[in-house]
């Protein structure tokens, strides 16, 4: 089965292009327009407070109330900026979503277009959208690190940043930069990011040929972009770091690396794959069986990752009477895997499960998105390709890859 | 089967009920690769008082929390396992008004659409099955505690409210949690999982007619003794707020506010208080948002910043409004309510421009297939519609708006003050 809607790519400039997923199955029309590069972590402090403005005011609606009449009588247009990273370089999106004009008599694409350009390559930044943008920006950190679960993984990021500057992409470092960001570099910063950075539209939805023609005719120049590869950071073995909060519930976080393998390509990123969803994140997962259903000491448990540093993280919020028998069962779990102990139908199921997310994943334009962006960066392999990789990881690929991982810390947030 | 089409967001479904009461809807969505299927009781953590022919039941609060977690349980099956082996993700969730159940697919529906009836409309379990679970619910429900905004609207429930059972967290406390036992969910289950108080949505490709007869196939199988569907049995809510004000600590950087309307829910149904809901949400969005050039001047004077905002929540049973503010000044709340709630903020250009917004969201949402179905199921288990929610905006006149204003009344007020700690 032709599971996933075909794409067709549109070189528009050097490091500029187009990837179109043309289909009727969505009633609206998404456009993601991702711009990549390497920045310092200052640079990135500007990014992710600009990122925000973006879409609020802009030269032609230079309020608030303009703007938000525009996106009101575009049948609520939208536009949210996102910050992540992309192997050692930062990546900003821009993502568009409009109502597909087809369902409604009275929209015309020259508006959508007009509206694209004014907000992403006209916002308007000035001293007091600027300041308003940072205190805003400030106090959404503070809001979000209110609550303990990100606060632990926030804490958590500093103790690694001590390792390495890397890990200062960060909210934490945001928030110690914010009040040094000046509206002079601000506007050179924006201004790097839409002329230097690698540009990637991804546009999924019914387009026709008057709207792709708008896209394309974008005021793109040619990049010349600074994209860099560095080495995996290897980690020193820290082991334990406890701090407290006045909390109800312990936060545990226990991270794992392998520095030496590249996980995001070929072979090494389904058998990552496989590894992640057997040890946690799905209901035949180890530590959800062992741990949750077996033993009650928790309700969340999870896995998740930073690929291109090898890191493994698996988090949990426990009772502070649990913090050693958690520790425990996660050991154990892990040595499950690495002793291959556990049935070919806990291994097949979670492959299935893999599979049927990945094809389940093309009903979500965002989803799509995410697969022609992160894992086209990486490799060409297709959709198709990617479950038959899946399909091939064996048992034995599983326990070389878990062999390969060494516990690097583990950090608890203990309630008071 | 009945088939219906709504011709704004171009939509195809189906709609039966059957002989034992099930209502049935289904969503043929012939793009899409996933099928969704959907069953959910109209019980949800609201229904600890209730009364079926003169008997009545008093339950701990948390119980339709904890039964969600037990029907997923038997002693000889682990229904998330079974379901994960046909390539099927099971999950559930209880809210206020409901629990549903429900799975997402993109093998044969077949398997999964049985398994679903069958294990929610099979309740077997043991007392040591429902002690071990206490653990695992307790430590949810903390979670959930844990988190700010969470705790700021469970703290102001249990404010407004002095018998209404929103004052309890939707799981309950750790002491409802201990004190429920095999026997009260048995005596739960058993009056509120009739198929006449259950709807099951199906949204997938699969051809319609063949759903229907899935799931009539399965439930001619069954019997259900004839029952009345419960009715609530609360002690009578006092108009007046329980505390006027409240406060609590928290370890969060900034103070939260709330300023909460008690309302007398007079509506005859809730598409009534949908209406009036969707007529003052209009006014507010016209004094409260960015449209008002206030709200920017409130930012510039730093009274107010995002999270800022404001939640209505209208039914037969209960009706309140909500303001929300995150500042170390106790007083701004009060001072931007009054300085901006005024009809004259809305005309009938700014009320056209906003009805489009909600026609434009409405797309949006109509493309994320399980959100989509769920929403749709969850609105449905309340007596509406997301196609007729759509019609009574576009149906509402300035007036409707404008009379709206009387609700914002301040005869019954709570204030709560989340501190920092």
């Amino acid at each position: 089965m032709d599971y996933l809607l075909k794409k067709k790519d549109i070189i528009l400039s050097d490091d500029c292009k187009i990837r179109l997923v043309k289909t009727k199955k969505y009633k609206d029309i998404n456009i993601y327009f991702s711009f990549t590069s390497f920045f310092s972590v200052l640079e990135f402090s500007y990014l992710y407070v600009l990122k925000d403005l973006v879409g609020q005011v802009s030269n032609n609606w230079p309020t608030k109330k303009e703007m938000i009449k525009k996106k009101n009588l575009l049948y609520a247009a939208s536009v949210n900026g996102q910050a992540s990273s992309l192997e050692y370089n930062q990546c900003f999106l821009f993502h568009y979503n409009f109502v597909d004009p087809a369902y409604l008599n009275d929209l015309k694409i020259d508006e959508y277009i007009d509206f694209i350009k004014d907000t992403l390559f006209n916002p308007l930044i000035n001293e007091n959208t600027f300041n308003e943008a940072k205190k805003l920006t400030k106090e959404a950190i503070l809001r979000r690190l209110d609550d303990p679960y990100y606060y632990a993984r926030a804490k958590m990021n500093d103790v690694l940043c001590q390792e390495d500057d890397r890990f200062n992409y960060c909210r934490m470092s945001i928030l110690d930069n914010i009040d040094k960001l000046n509206l002079d570099e601000a506007k050179k910063v924006y201004q790097k990011l839409l002329n230097e950075a690698v540009v990637e539209i991804i546009i999924v939805g019914d387009i026709d040929d008057e709207f792709l023609t708008g896209i394309k005719n974008l005021p793109f120049k040619n990049r010349k972009a600074n994209l860099k590869r560095l080495e995996t950071v290897k980690l020193n073995d820290l082991k334990i770091k406890e701090e407290t909060k006045k909390t109800n519930q312990t936060a545990l976080i226990a991270i794992y690396q392998v520095p030496e393998k590249d996980l995001n390509i070929g072979k090494n990123y389904a058998t990552w794959f496989v590894l992640r969803s057997l040890l946690g994140g799905l209901p035949s997962s180890l530590l959800f069986q062992e741990i949750r259903e077996k033993l009650s000491l928790c309700y969340m448990i999870d896995v998740s990752d930073n690929r291109q540093e090898g890191m493994l993280y698996v988090q949990t919020l426990i009772s502070k009477e649990n913090i050693d028998e958690v520790t425990k069962q996660i050991d154990i779990q892990i040595k499950r895997i690495e002793d291959d102990d556990y049935s070919d139908e806990q291994f097949n199921t979670c492959k299935k499960l893999i599979k049927d997310s990945l094809i389940q994943s093309t009903d979500e334009a965002t989803m799509i998105y995410n697969y022609y962006h992160n894992r086209c960066y990486y490799t060409d392999e297709s959709f198709e390709e990617m479950i038959k990789s899946i399909e091939e990881v064996k048992r034995s690929d599983v326990q070389e890859l878990i062999k390969g991982y060494h516990h690097v810390l583990t950090y608890v947030l203990k309630s008071l | 089967m009945k088939k219906i089409i709504n011709e704004l967001y171009k939509e195809t479904y189906y709609t039966e009920v059957l002989d034992n009461g099930l209502t049935v809807i289904i969503f043929h969505k012939p793009e899409y690769v996933s099928s969704i299927a959907a069953f959910g009781s109209r019980y949800g953590a609201l229904n600890i008082h209730q009364k079926v022919n003169d008997k009545e039941y008093n339950f701990n609060p948390g119980i339709a929390h904890f039964l969600e977690h037990k029907l997923f349980e038997t002693d000889d099956k682990d229904i998330m396992n079974d379901f994960s082996k046909i390539g099927a993700n099971v999950n559930a969730f209880t809210s206020y008004l409901e629990t549903v159940y429900y799975f997402s697919t993109n093998n044969d529906i077949e398997k999964p659409l049985n398994m679903l009836m069958d294990f929610v409309q099979d309740f077997s379990v043991t007392s040591k099955s429902v002690e071990k679970e206490k653990g695992i619910i307790i430590e949810e429900v903390s979670m959930y505690l844990e988190e700010p905004s969470s705790r700021l609207l469970n703290e102001t429930y249990k404010a407004m409210y002095k018998n209404y059972p929103l004052k309890y967290d939707i799981g309950g406390n750790s002491d409802s949690v201990k004190a429920i036992t095999q026997e009260e969910l048995e005596e739960c289950y058993a009056i509120n999982y009739h198929p006449n108080n259950m709807v099951l949505l199906v949204a997938s490709s699969k051809d319609p007619d063949e759903i229907m007869k899935i799931i009539k196939d399965n439930q001619a199988k069954k019997h259900f003794a004839m029952l009345d569907r419960p009715k609530d049995n609360n002690l009578e809510e006092p108009l007046e707020v329980f505390k006027e004000n409240h406060e609590f600590k928290m370890d969060v950087s900034c103070d939260k506010h709330v300023i909460a309307y008690k309302l007398k829910p007079n509506f005859k149904s809730n598409e009534e208080a949908f209406l009036k809901q969707t007529a003052l949400t209009l006014l507010l969005d016209a004094c409260f948002s960015p449209v008002n050039p206030l709200y920017q001047k409130w930012l510039d004077e730093g009274k107010i910043n995002e999270f800022f905002g404001y939640e209505l929540d209208f039914n037969v049973n209960h009706s309140h409004i909500l303001f929300f503010l995150e500042s170390d000044d106790d007083k701004a709340l009060e001072e931007v309510i009054k300085e901006g709630l005024k009809v004259e903020n809305i005309n009938e250009e700014l009320l056209e421009e906003l009805k489009r917004k909600y026609i434009g969201i409405g797309f949006s949402n109509i493309n994320q297939l399980e959100s989509f179905a769920l929403d749709y199921l969850r609105d449905y288990l309340e007596g509406m519609d997301f196609f007729k929610e759509i019609e009574i905006i576009k149906a509402i006149s300035l007036d409707d708006v404008k009379n709206s204003i009387h609700f914002v009344d301040n005869s019954s007020i709570s204030k709560i003050n989340m501190r920092k700690k």
